[in-house]
């Protein structure tokens, strides 16, 4: 018994439930909150996922923010030619995707609380919803791609173009692996495989999707919005 | 903390808001001396910090990688608004 209660403490940041969230947002249900008195205790000093995978996203945070930088270093030499080809982007679409991936990341984020107190049918949900969310986010993609093609931008019409496709062509491909690793998460709960044994392995999958999530911020920002200024 | 979560994700949704908005005055006003631009970089970063304090839960990671963490997005963020703004 004791040694159950201490590896429940070691399994860091378990929520508190929320009684007021409906159920498939991760509310929970009263009963089995009930039947699963579980509240382990916050331990500081955790990393979430392996620390190996840290520098990972940090080597691909920095990545990114290398091209965004070199970006922001060619809009020096032609803000007028950049400032008008930004104007040629959808930018109502650039951010609908902004706020569709920041309720993919919240989605993510209530899933690894639910999967944490072993509510896996909510946490499914939610997962579910973060993919639908993954699945939007490509469609409006591809529409934004289609029109700029379409009107004749490709990625060879000048800086700000090869710029635009490298950067979003980057992210869509995060994106796409992104997806792959939630539904194997997903198959996880499905499966019911218990937070002790996943524990880093979920952890992780959380991690990289928001990454996702802040490398776009971080694209909307630059290229959508203060290359138009 | 779902609670806090919640509003996080919250104060995420109406900062992007409020740089989409902040980008359409400022495109109409020809960008009055990089200031709207600037302030939309720093909320953008500031919404990432957000993002890895609390929806990657770095809040309770160990001080090395919040550090490090900390330390690109205000690096990030400052060399973006130095090369929009000098």
């Amino acid at each position: 018994m004791r040694a159950d209660c201490r590896r429940r403490d070691m399994t860091h940041p378990s929520p508190q439930i929320n009684y007021e969230l409906p159920e498939f947002l991760g509310g929970a249900d009263h009963d089995r909150v009930e039947a699963r008195p579980r509240v382990p205790k916050k331990r500081p000093g955790h990393i979430p996922g392996e620390a190996g995978l840290w520098i990972f996203l940090l080597g691909d945070m920095t990545l990114f923010a290398a091209i965004l930088l070199a970006f922001l270093w060619s809009r020096r030499s032609d803000p007028l030619g950049f400032k008008d080809a930004a104007h040629q982007l959808i930018q109502p679409i650039g951010a609908v995707n902004t706020l569709v991936l920041l309720l993919s990341s919240y989605l993510v984020v209530r899933a690894l609380f639910a999967h944490r107190a072993a509510l896996y049918v909510d946490a499914r949900r939610l997962i579910a919803g973060a993919i639908g969310c993954a699945a939007m986010f490509a469609g409006l993609k591809a529409i934004e791609y289609y029109a700029s093609i379409s009107a004749g931008h490709t990625p060879v019409s000048g800086q700000f173009f090869n710029f635009y496709f490298i950067l979003t062509g980057l992210h869509l491909l995060h994106v796409i692996v992104g997806t792959a690793l939630l539904a194997a998460w997903q198959l996880m709960c499905i499966r019911r495989r218990a937070w002790e044994g996943t524990q880093r392995v979920v952890e992780g999958i959380a991690s990289y999707w928001h990454m996702v999530d802040l490398l776009w911020v971080a694209i909307f920002a630059l290229v959508y919005l203060v290359s138009a200024e | 903390m779902p609670g806090r979560v919640t509003a996080v994700f919250t104060g995420l949704v109406v900062a992007t808001c409020i740089t989409w908005w902040l980008g359409s005055v400022s495109s109409l006003a020809g960008g009055a001396l990089g200031l709207a631009a600037s302030l939309t970089i720093l909320i953008a970063f500031a919404k990432i910090y957000f993002i890895g304090r609390d929806f990657m839960e770095l809040s309770d990671a160990p001080f090395v990688l919040r550090s490090v963490f900390s330390l690109w997005v205000c690096v990030v963020a400052v060399s973006a608004v130095a090369l929009v703004v000098v």
